[in-house]
């Protein structure tokens, strides 16, 4: 019984597995569509040329992308990039994978690269890997924010490639389990990673600590993703996951680092293919003059932060709408001391 | 040292040419929302009172203080606040901090809009029928109010039968 399992899992099962992919992806796809077609953005701003090449330019950000991040943690960045580069060139490009999966089946692949490129390659990736575990768990800060999904994640990740290490170079060979079972649980680990791809979303996050609610990003959102809706006396930030093309645009844009997108797996957001999150909301303030809401509490209250580093006594016209500032200032109606 | 849209808030009849002029000019469209200096109306015991408000240079401006991006500049010639539209976010921060309501932020390119007054030669200066807004240098702006307060005092000196000559006093 467990020898079927093993051809099942090494040889239908992979089949199976790659037909899975190509079938969530293609749903991804279309729900992506709809969402997109039926965005704000798309029904009621026309779509010049000029912005759909953004759109398109801001697609590719995907692949490279060039956020404020890069300035900020050189060292983490150009190691998250060599990773992910690892992560797509090593499958898909060493000589083992082409010959069992392209050769065999098609009669026909690609030129391979060099073995003993793609051995270091490995032996990096696993190392970089390995440096972002210790990092999530090592330093405190980043310890807080993470979850057990991150590490898990990265660990999901790692997997196949150890285990794909192993067997070619058959570390573990004197013990005789893994000399058995290496091949299957290099496969295994694999189908698991690609399945866990199609479940895999990069989503925006608001630090709620640090959100202002000045509605930057939302302003900036390229595909109107992010949305800001103003209920009685809150403003409420949406996000809907599949208009989203990851292109980072908020967190280059938003001003106190607030905006992040992080990697979420999650069968609930692949299944729910209309609709909206709430992400974030924060309190707006109501004018002194005329009793209607006009600011966010939280960055009238950065800018009186800013005025007393600066030490400037900070107008009383922060508690004003524009409309009010204006009747006012002008007409020197302020209520004054003495 | 700079320059100033000086405001005769008693010469304004209240028409809004400004406000047309500037928004043709800067928006390319009829929109006094869309201006950059507005008219404001009050009403007391059935008298009108009509002051022209825009951006009043201030020396060390709040709006270019709490901005999170330093968009906000002065230019070199004029000495107006000018706001670079490429690195504005359109947070709104200027708007709340502007103690006169001059910032903006327009809702439909999600810009910070202030008075760049037109570099040097300001349309609502040139469009405006009762001359109630005057385009002069920062340190002459209280010259007229000299000469007229120089000028009152001839005036009581005359009526209280006073030669205006040092001489005879």
């Amino acid at each position: 019984m467990p020898e079927e399992w093993l051809y099942f899992i090494e040889g239908q099962f992979l089949e199976i597995v790659f037909y899975l992919f190509a079938m969530g992806m293609g749903i991804r796809c279309l729900a992506f569509l709809v969402n997109i077609f039926n965005s704000r953005m798309f029904l009621y701003q026309k779509f010049t040329w000029k912005s759909t090449g953004k759109l398109l330019f801001l697609l590719g950000n995907f692949l490279l992308p060039f956020h404020k991040i890069l300035l900020k943690q050189p060292l983490y960045t150009i190691l998250r990039y060599i990773f992910h580069a690892c992560l797509f060139i090593i499958p898909v490009w060493y000589s083992g994978h082409l010959n069992m999966l392209l050769d065999t089946r098609l009669g026909w692949y690609w030129e391979p690269i060099p073995d003993e490129y793609i051995e270091t390659a490995t032996l990096v990736f696993i190392g970089i890997g390995c440096l972002f575990i210790a990092r999530r768990i090592v330093f405190s800060r980043i310890r807080e924010q993470s979850s057990f999904m991150d590490i898990t994640l990265i660990m999901i990740t790692l997997l196949p490639f150890i285990t794909g290490y192993w067997y070619v170079n058959g570390t573990l060979d004197h013990i005789s389990l893994f000399e058995e079972y290496m091949w299957y649980l290099h496969v295994f680990s694999g189908e698991v990673m690609i399945l866990m791809a199609v479940f895999l979303f990069i989503r925006t996050r608001l630090d709620a600590k640090r959100c202002v609610g000045c509605e930057s990003c939302c302003i900036s959102c390229p595909t109107g993703t992010l949305e800001a809706i103003e209920t009685a006396n809150k403003r409420e930030f949406l996000y809907s996951h599949y208009q989203c093309i990851c292109c980072g645009t908020c967190v280059s844009t938003c001003p106190e680092t607030a905006a992040k997108l992080r990697h979420e797996i999650s069968i609930s957001l692949f299944f729910s293919f209309i609709g909206k999150k709430k992400i974030n909301e924060v309190v707006i303030n109501t004018c002194a003059g005329c009793g209607k809401t006009y600011a966010p509490d939280p960055q009238i209250e950065k800018i009186n932060q800013i005025f007393l580093v600066k030490k400037i006594a900070s107008p009383e016209t922060l508690s004003y709408c524009g409309r009010c500032k204006k009747l006012f200032s002008n007409h020197m109606l302020l209520p004054r001391d003495g | 040292m700079g320059f100033v849209i000086l405001i005769h808030a008693d010469k304004c009849s209240g028409c809004q040419m400004c406000e047309v002029g500037c928004s043709l000019k800067h928006m390319k469209e009829c929109n006094p929302e869309r201006s950059r200096i507005r008219m404001i109306k009050t009403e007391k015991n059935g008298q009108y009172d009509f002051i022209p408000s825009t951006c009043m240079q201030c020396e060390t401006a709040m709006c270019e203080l709490v901005c999170p991006v330093k968009a906000i500049s002065r230019n070199s010639e004029t000495g107006a606040r000018i706001i670079d539209e490429t690195k504005c976010i359109g947070c709104s921060s200027c708007s709340y901090a502007c103690p006169f309501g001059a910032c903006f932020v327009d809702r439909k390119i999600s810009k910070a809009m202030v008075c760049t007054q037109c570099d040097g030669d300001p349309t609502c200066v040139k469009v405006c029928p009762s001359g109630a807004l005057e385009y002069i240098s920062s340190d002459q702006v209280n010259v007229a109010l000299k000469r007229a307060a120089s000028q009152r005092i001839i005036d009581a000196t005359a009526v209280a039968g006073l030669t205006n000559n040092p001489a005879s006093c």
